[in-house]
C-alpha cells in the first residue's frame, strides 16, 4: 500500500512539467531575424490549416526579441517543427547561431537564409514561407542548420548561406568567413560549387564551335588530393541536352573533342571559383579539412596552395547530336 | 431396510422423490433427474415379468449397477440420476440418467474456418466421450473429484501419464481436493481456486470449447479440467502465447500463417499503446511527427473543449459501455445497439464537436486490434493496461510510455503460472515450444518445460 501511494505521489508531482495542449501551441514554420535602431526584429509565422499568423517582436537581444514574439501570440510558440530561419545582412549572424544551437527546443533540420529583405515573410503572408522554401531547397541545395552548427565547431571548414530574393527564389550564395559574410556568389558559381559537392543535379554549358552545347551531368565524381599542390580531379558521366553547335562530329574522334571541350570549360569555370572563394577567404568547401588530415597541421592553409583542376567527362548519352 | 426410513425423513418435501414397492424391492428415484424409459427397461420390466431371484443383480440388465455401502453414497447416487433398488438389507444403484443436456454444437465463442466443428456442452460423459475419440489410448489418465458440499459437482483432470510431468498433476489435484465451498455454477468458478495468488490482470489458466484444442493440449504435456454442467474445460498451465493463437492455425498453410501470427503480436502492442501514443504525442512530443500531420490534428481539436486526455477517456469508456451492452443484450437487438452506438459516436459527437475524428480513429484501431483475441480475460487484461498507459503518458508522455512498457514487461516476466514463467517460450527462450505457438514450423519434439518425454513417438 505505501509503495503505491508513494508511487501516486511521484507521478503526482513530477509529472505534467511540459505538458502543452495541441490547441494552446503555434507552430512556428519561418523566422526572420533583423537588426534595426540598435535591437532585434524578429517576424514569426505561424502555420495553420487554412491560413497563417505572423507575429513581430522586438528586443535588445535574439532571446528577447522572441520572448516579446511570444507574448504577443495568443498562443506558446513551438520551434520543434521550424523550416526557414531568415537573416537580414544587419544581423550579427553569431548571435543568431548560437542561440539556435543552445536552445534545446528547436530542431535542427530548418534552413538558414540570407535576404536583403526584411519584409519577406510579411509579403509572402499568404502562403507557408517556410513550407514553400523547405520545398525548395530539399532539391536544390540541402543544407541544413545541422551542417552550419557542424561547420561552426569545425574550424577547418566555413559554412554559407542561400541567398533568397523578395519572390522566394535562391539567388545565389553567401559564404562567411568564420561570422562575417563576404562577397555573395551568382547561380553560375552555385552551380560549379553543386559539382564539386558531388550534386548530380548540375550542368555545364560550354562553347562549341559557333555555337552553345550544354550538358546535364548524370554522375560525378570529386577528388581532392593534397601534395605539394592541392589537386582537383573531377570524373564526370554527361549527357548531352542541347546542342546547336554547326561541328557535326558523330565518330568516336568526334565525341572525344566534344569532351574535351567539356573538361576545358569546366576546368577553367572551377578554377574561377577557387579564386573567388580565395579572395573571400571563406572555405565553404572544407580543404583545409584534406590538408589537415594529410599533413597533421596547417602550417600552409588552403590559400597558399596553387591548384591542379583534372577534369575527365564522358559522353553517355549523346542525345541531340545525332540527326 | 435401515436405509428406508432415513430416505423417508430426509426427503420429506422433496416433490420430485417416486418410491415405487415391486414385490419385494423398494425403488427409490428422483423423477427430474431419471429418465422413466430407462427405469421401465432395466427394472420394472423384469422385475414385475419374471420371479426375483435371490440375487435381483443377476435379473436386471443394466450396463452400469453399483453396490451401496453406505447412506452416504445412496445419497451421490440418488441425486446423480440413478435409482435406487433396496433388497431387502442390500441395496444398488442403477444409472437411469435422463439426458437433460443440449445436443453436440458449433462452438459459440471459438469459432473458426477451418477445423472441427463439434464443442463440448453440459454433459460430463459427452464431454469425456468427445475428447477420448480423439485420443484413442489408455495412457489417457482422469482422476475425478467432487466438488461443493451442496452441487457435488463432478469435476475431472486429464492428462496422458506419459507425456505431462507428474508434479503438475499432483499439484492441480491437492488444489482441487482442497476446495471447500457450498456449490459451484461453471467452471469459471475453479479458476479462482487453482490460481489463488495472482493479482496479474493476464489470465493464467485457459478455457475453451473445443476438443481439438484439449487434445492438441493433452499432447503438449498439460493437463485439462472438465466439469459436469459446464461445456468449458480449463487448461493448465498457459502462457501468454496460447491466448493469442487460434487452432486454426495448425490446419492451414505455414508460409501464411506465420505472417498471421505475428500480426496478432503486433496487435496486442497496438490495442494497448495506440492511445498513450497519441496522448503522448499530441500533449508532450509534438516534434515526433510531420508538420503537416501536426498542423491537421491541431485543426481538428480547434472546436473540441476538453483536453485531449480527458476525450481519450471518455470515447473509450463510451466504447467499453457499448462492448458491454453488445454482450449482455439479446442478439435479436444486437444491430440495432451497433446502429446507435455508430452514430452516437461516430457522426453525431464529432459534429456536436464533443471529440475529433482523429479520437474516432485512434480508438477504432485500438478496439479492432483487441478483436482479434476471442478470450475475454485477455481483453479484460488489455484494457487494464491500456487505461495504465494511458494515465502514465499523459503525465510524461513518451518516457512515460516507455516506463509504462517497462513496468508491463517487468510484470508479465515475473508472472509465473504453476512455476513456469509466462512469457515462456520467450523467457525462457524455447525453440521447440516456438515453433507450436509463436511461428509455424515443422516440430519433432515437445517442450522440456512441459513434458517429461521431449520426443514425439516415443510411449
Amino acid at each position: 500500500m505505501k509503495k503505491i501511494i508513494i508511487i501516486f505521489l511521484s507521478i503526482l508531482l513530477t509529472g505534467c512539467y511540459n505538458y502543452n495542449e495541441l490547441n494552446t501551441v503555434g507552430i512556428a514554420s519561418s523566422i526572420l531575424f533583423d537588426y534595426q535602431d540598435n535591437e532585434y526584429k524578429v517576424t514569426v509565422q505561424i502555420s495553420g490549416e487554412e491560413e497563417s499568423e505572423v507575429i513581430e517582436g522586438k528586443g535588445k537581444n535574439v532571446s528577447e526579441a522572441l520572448n516579446q514574439a511570444n507574448q504577443l501570440s495568443d498562443k506558446m510558440l513551438s520551434f520543434y517543427h521550424l523550416k526557414a530561419v531568415f537573416v537580414t545582412p544587419s544581423v550579427d549572424i553569431k548571435d543568431v547561431l548560437l542561440y539556435l544551437i543552445r536552445n534545446p527546443r528547436v530542431n535542427n533540420s530548418f534552413y538558414v537564409l540570407y535576404t536583403n529583405d526584411a519584409e519577406i515573410i510579411k509579403k509572402n503572408e499568404d502562403t507557408d514561407v517556410g513550407f514553400d522554401i523547405n520545398n525548395m531547397l530539399r532539391k536544390e541545395l540541402d543544407y541544413t542548420f545541422f551542417d552550419i552548427s557542424s561547420s561552426i565547431y569545425n574550424d577547418n571548414i566555413d559554412f554559407y548561406l542561400p541567398i533568397i530574393d523578395k519572390e522566394l527564389h535562391i539567388e545565389g550564395i553567401m559564404p562567411y568567413d568564420k561570422y562575417q559574410s563576404t562577397t555573395p556568389l551568382n547561380l553560375d558559381d552555385v552551380n560549379i560549387f553543386r559539382i564539386l559537392q558531388n550534386d548530380i543535379d548540375s550542368f555545364i554549358s560550354a562553347r562549341c564551335g559557333d555555337g552553345m552545347m550544354e550538358v546535364n551531368i548524370n554522375n560525378v565524381d570529386t577528388k581532392f588530393k593534397i601534395d605539394k599542390n592541392v589537386e582537383i580531379n573531377i570524373d564526370m558521366k554527361v549527357s548531352i541536352v542541347e546542342y546547336d553547335s554547326d561541328i557535326k562530329n558523330y565518330d568516336r574522334d568526334g565525341i572525344l573533342k566534344l569532351e574535351s571541350i567539356i573538361n576545358s570549360e569546366t576546368e577553367e569555370l572551377v578554377d574561377e571559383f577557387i579564386k573567388k572563394l580565395q579572395d573571400n577567404n571563406a572555405d565553404i568547401l572544407g580543404i583545409n579539412r584534406y590538408i589537415y588530415n594529410k599533413n597533421h597541421n596547417l602550417d600552409n592553409t588552403w590559400k597558399n596552395y596553387d591548384y591542379k583542376i583534372n577534369v575527365n567527362s564522358k559522353i553517355n548519352k549523346k542525345g541531340l547530336i545525332l540527326e | 431396510m435401515k436405509y428406508i426410513s432415513s430416505i423417508v425423513s430426509d426427503y420429506q418435501n422433496v416433490n420430485d422423490l417416486v418410491t415405487k414397492k415391486v414385490k419385494r424391492l423398494y425403488l427409490f428415484y428422483l423423477e427430474t433427474l431419471c429418465d422413466q424409459d430407462k427405469i421401465n427397461e432395466y427394472i420394472l420390466d423384469f422385475s414385475n415379468a419374471f420371479k426375483l431371484p435371490k440375487d435381483v443383480k443377476k435379473l436386471l440388465p443394466s450396463p452400469n449397477l453399483k453396490d451401496i455401502t453406505s447412506y452416504k453414497e445412496l445419497k451421490e447416487f440418488l441425486e446423480n440420476g440413478f435409482t435406487i433398488v433396496i433388497d431387502g438389507n442390500k441395496a444398488f444403484a442403477i444409472e437411469t440418467k435422463a439426458d437433460l443436456t443440449r445436443a453436440v454444437e458449433s462452438p459459440s465463442t471459438e469459432p473458426t474456418l477451418y477445423g472441427a466443428k463439434d464443442s463440448l456442452n453440459e454433459n460430463y460423459q459427452t464431454n469425456l466421450g468427445l475428447i477420448k475419440r480423439r485420443i484413442k489410448s489408455n495412457h489417457l489418465k482422469n482422476d475425478e473429484f467432487t466438488v461443493g458440499r451442496y452441487s457435488k459437482t463432478k469435476v475431472s483432470t486429464l492428462y496422458i501419464d506419459t507425456i505431462v510431468k507428474e508434479e503438475l498433476v499432483t499439484e492441480i489435484n491437492q488444489k482441487l481436493e482442497n476446495i471447500d465451498i457450498d456449490g459451484i455454477n461453471d467452471i469459471g468458478e475453479l479458476k479462482v481456486f487453482l490460481n489463488k495468488d495472482s493479482k496479474n490482470f493476464f489470465p493464467a489458466i485457459r478455457i475453451t470449447e473445443r476438443p481439438d484444442v484439449i487434445s492438441k493440449s493433452l499432447l503438449e504435456g498439460k493437463v485439462i479440467i472438465i466439469m459436469d454442467t459446464s461445456p468449458y474445460a480449463l487448461i493448465l498451465p498457459s502462457f501468454l502465447v496460447d491466448f493469442i493463437n487460434p487452432i486454426s492455425d495448425d490446419y492451414t498453410k505455414s508460409i501464411n500463417v506465420n505472417f498471421l501470427k505475428t500480426l496478432r503480436f503486433f496487435c496486442l502492442l497496438l490495442s494497448i499503446i495506440t492511445p498513450a501514443l497519441y496522448i503522448a504525442i499530441t500533449c508532450f512530443n509534438h516534434e515526433t511527427i510531420p508538420t503537416n500531420l501536426l498542423i491537421n490534428f491541431q485543426a481538428q481539436r480547434e472546436k473540441v473543449p476538453f483536453p485531449s486526455i480527458v476525450e481519450c477517456i471518455i470515447t473509450l469508456i463510451t466504447c467499453e459501455i457499448l462492448r458491454e451492452s453488445d454482450i449482455r443484450f439479446p442478439s435479436k437487438y444486437g444491430s440495432a445497439i451497433s446502429i446507435l452506438g455508430g452514430l452516437v459516436l461516430g457522426e453525431s459527437a464529432v459534429s456536436a464537436g464533443l471529440i475529433s475524428p482523429i479520437m474516432i480513429i485512434i480508438v477504432a484501431i485500438t478496439f479492432i486490434s483487441s478483436m482479434i483475441f476471442s478470450d475475454l480475460e485477455v481483453m479484460n487484461a488489455i484494457r487494464a493496461w491500456r487505461f495504465i498507459f494511458l494515465i502514465i503518458a499523459s503525465f510524461f508522455g513518451l518516457y512515460g510510455v516507455g516506463l509504462a512498457f517497462i513496468i508491463f514487461i517487468s510484470n508479465l516476466a515475473s508472472y509465473e503460472t504453476y512455476n513456469k514463467p509466462y512469457l515462456f517460450p520467450i523467457s525462457p527462450f524455447d525453440l521447440t515450444y516456438i515453433k507450436e505457438t509463436i511461428f509455424k514450423m515443422r516440430n519433432d519434439k515437445r517442450s522440456k518445460m512441459l513434458s517429461k518425454n521431449i520426443i514425439k513417438g516415443e510411449k
